[in-house]
């Protein structure tokens, strides 16, 4: 945010809030390292908001639970600025000194009424009003979130309406206050922050605007960079639509389990052309490929580092000899690029660490020795005497504008519903989630016995449940407009009507992509995995829908 | 909180009623009432909920003195109405001599078998116990008396040991205290137990105490301490 991609504070510093609001994020199952953060600073009294459609594990620890309809945050958040404005608890010195577009924004949120923020969320306006007081009242308050904000067609703007919140009442830039999207993977910051974003060089230097860092990647490769950025995943299944994408090569990425629509993504990896695909597993997607290249695990058979949500660089050391035909990444890419006549050598993971130090500024002052010595740097580490950033953003507060630097602009954002609606035909909104015992799809936990686990259900509220006349256990038809499955019904306590819940861990078992919508945010590439409208039958009952919705894509 | 609730059968109304009295009714659904249409958007907890921990006792108290046992379902529904995990709640429930976590007649005997009643012939009146109303702790139904009898830690009785005590559970519940104590007590007093009736008690106490002097029986009222 505000340029930079990555949360703005620190572990411990959740330990030390007296406010922690949980938007859309279920840490304690998806996110339990950082929850046992946020349990540290329950214990040291600080009060815990949960903003979830679900009443999680997580919301289970929070003082108060604001259980919103899917896709209703943004007029929830509108409507706690609104609050905060007219009940004057604005910082106004902060909004003054450190922020852009305040005037327009008040104006865009003037028409988010409690009232009818509680209408779009099925929230109490009390409650809103609650959290807005006690959200600008609060000493040191963070917003954590995850894919509860972010895996909707409005993503961008689900999290500018956040950071709205939080420049509203100055809780950014200081120790303890923040803005903390949890990553769902060890490294999924490391991945962005090595540029395996598509408008983005390694270290966040953006590939059409910074031409000066554009040229220092020209001038160390010896070859011209495109300023135009990439596709993103969605925009790649597009173009393989359009036929405009007939190769492609995917690393450690299993698509056709985790994106949206499984039937269209199988269609569309299935008529590459060329398909390469390197995994340390013989994922779904490795068997639709040409070319499989078995890969080491990065996280203990190879040399390298991860980067965490607090922006922590930290070493990772081989342990084992990868089993025989696994080759790490690097020498794997080096070959590839010596058979299209390119002779890179045979270079260390360190070798390649320290070139990227000479590229990413934000990475310049962590080598090898200085990770190890410190346990790891937090970015930006602009030279070796930096010891990295606890939070981010404090520029934001300086007095002197010169070093306060361009102000952190408001973005106003306007309540946009899901876009795959509810009808009497699909009266259910499905969400998808995780599990604390599995991970996404499942390809890395599988293999792993736990007793906590066990099989995908399609999870139904106890009304639902009873309305459809499905006991626990039972087998029921879950059909979307796209597609169609059967899976057994839980009955769970934290759904309310209308509400049904399912992952995606278990895709040989239940392929719940099957029913999900690919429609994407333009500006995040996301799709909307969380909001899917669905109907529940008992297995052979007829649908209204008919014959068109047997399309079953798993045969 | 997580809780683990693993109880097969929830709790009766008997339970639920023992527990309200205590901590007053349920707030909805989230709170072990009954699931409303405010439950689908809202719940509280957090601090405030946790900051009625010490609740447990009192209200295991509760139930025991009206039902005669902790059930699983009770003791869930216990656990979700302080967000105390059930195994830490299970850990006290099973702790206390005077908490059963198995099925029980309304009345059990306790009888002291601790330092001050040994030298008094505890372990005599145990082995008296066990020919006349069958093993210690035996489910009732299944031995012909109907009598629940086990022995117990101290009841604070050593002046007067070798002590038993009777506590009655139900919608009048109640503890009677006989020392010094002899099984043939049992019969008299568990019939229906009224405070009229301690002092005609006493008689076969005496009588089994010797010439040890007047033997006495206390009527506790419900609620009292462990």
């Amino acid at each position: 945010m505000f340029g930079a991609g990555g949360g703005t504070s620190s572990y411990r510093e959740a330990e030390d809030a007296d406010l922690l609001v949980l938007w859309g994020s279920n840490a304690r199952e998806a996110h339990p390292i950082f929850f046992h953060h946020v349990l540290r600073a329950i214990r040291r009294g600080a009060r815990m908001y949960a903003v979830d459609p679900r009443r999680t594990s997580s919301a289970q620890w929070a003082d108060a639970w604001l259980g919103l309809e899917v896709g209703s945050d943004i007029s929830l958040a509108n409507a706690i600025a609104r609050e905060i404005i007219e009940a004057g608890l604005v910082n106004e010195t902060f909004v003054e000194r450190a922020t852009t577009g305040f005037d327009e924004y008040a104006a865009s949120v003037q028409p988010y009424t409690l009232d009818r923020a509680s209408r779009d969320t099925g929230v109490p306006a009390s409650l809103i009003r609650q959290l807005a007081h006690d959200y600008a009242r609060a000493d040191r308050a963070q917003i954590c979130w995850t894919l509860g904000i972010t895996e909707h067609h409005n993503a961008a703007d689900n999290v500018f309406a956040l950071i709205n919140l939080a420049l509203l009442t100055g809780h950014v830039g200081r120790y303890g206050s923040g803005l903390v999207p949890l990553r769902g993977q060890n490294n999924v910051q490391g991945g962005g922050d090595m540029g395996a974003i598509p408008n983005k060089l390694t270290g966040f230097q953006d590939v059409a605007a910074n031409t000066e860092a554009r040229a220092r990647f020209e001038a160390a490769y010896g070859t011209p960079i495109p300023p135009e950025p990439g596709w993103h995943l969605s925009q790649m299944f597009e173009a393989m639509e359009d036929g405009e994408l007939t190769a492609c090569y995917i690393i450690g990425e299993n698509p056709l389990r985790s994106e949206a629509d499984t039937g269209r993504a199988r269609k569309l990896l299935s008529g590459l052309e060329h398909f390469v695909v390197q995994d340390m597993f013989l994922t779904d997607t490795a068997k639709l490929a040409h070319v499989v290249l078995p890969a080491t695990a990065t996280w203990c058979e190879a040399e390298g580092t991860v980067t965490n949500s607090e922006r922590r660089v930290q070493r990772v050391r081989k342990a084992l000899e990868p089993p025989l035909g696994a080759r790490d990444d690097i020498e794997i890419i080096g070959e590839i690029a010596r058979r299209l006549g390119a002779e890179w050598g045979q270079p260390s993971a360190e070798d390649l660490w320290n070139e990227l130090r000479t590229l990413s500024p934000m990475h310049a002052g962590m080598s090898y020795r200085r990770l190890e010595e410190l346990g790891g740097i937090q970015w930006p580490c602009y030279d070796e005497q930096h010891p990295g950033e606890l939070f981010l953003h404090a520029r934001l507060w300086e007095e002197d504008p010169a070093k306060r630097g361009t102000p952190a602009p408001f973005t106003p954002v306007q309540h946009d519903p899901p876009v795959d609606e509810l009808s009497p035909e699909f009266p259910i909104r499905l969400t998808t989630g995780r599990r604390l015992d599995s991970f996404n799809t499942g390809v890395q936990t599988e293999h792993y016995a736990t007793p906590i686990r066990r099989p995908e259900t399609l999870n139904l509220s106890p009304e639902d449940a009873a309305r459809l006349g499905l006991a626990e256990g039972e087998v029921a038809r879950v059909s979307s407009r796209r597609g169609s499955l059967e899976v057994p019904v839980h009955v769970d306590q934290t759904l309310r009507a209308g509400l049904a819940f399912m992952t995606l861990h278990f895709p040989d078992q239940v392929a719940t992509n099957v029913l999900t919508l690919d429609a994407w945010d333009p500006k995040s590439g996301t799709a909307e995995f969380k909001a899917t409208a669905i109907r529940v039958d008992k297995p052979g009952q007829a649908s209204p829908a008919g014959e068109n919705l047997n399309a079953e894509v798993e045969a | 909180m997580d809780l683990r609730l693993g109880a097969a059968t929830p709790a009766t109304d008997d339970e639920r009623a023992a527990v309200a009295s205590v901590l007053g009714p349920p707030a909805g659904g989230w709170d072990g009432g009954e699931r409303t249409a405010a439950d689908a958007h809202v719940a509280f907890g957090g601090h405030a909920a946790r900051a009625r921990r010490h609740l447990l006792l009192p209200v295991l108290h509760a139930v025991q003195e009206r039902v005669g046992w902790i059930s699983p379902g009770a003791l869930d529904h216990i656990c979700v109405r302080l967000t105390v995990a059930p195994a830490e709640a299970y850990g006290v429930a099973s702790f206390y001599a005077l908490f059963r976590t198995s099925p029980s007649s309304s009345a059990v005997v306790h009888v002291c078998d601790d330092v001050a009643c040994q030298v008094n012939g505890a372990e005599q009146i145990c082995e008296q116990m066990e020919h006349r109303f069958g093993a210690e702790g035996t489910v009732p139904g299944s031995n012909g008396p109907g009598i629940t009898w086990q022995r117990s830690p101290c009841l604070g009785q050593c002046d007067r040991g070798s002590a038993a005590m009777i506590q009655h559970a139900g919608a009048d519940p109640g503890r009677l205290v006989l020392a010094p104590f002899g099984p043939d007590q049992v019969r008299s007093a568990l019939a229906p137990a009224q405070p009229a009736t301690v002092a005609s008690l006493l008689a076969p106490a005496a009588a089994a105490g010797g010439a040890r002097g007047s033997g006495l029986a206390r009527f506790l009222p419900g609620g009292g301490g462990v």
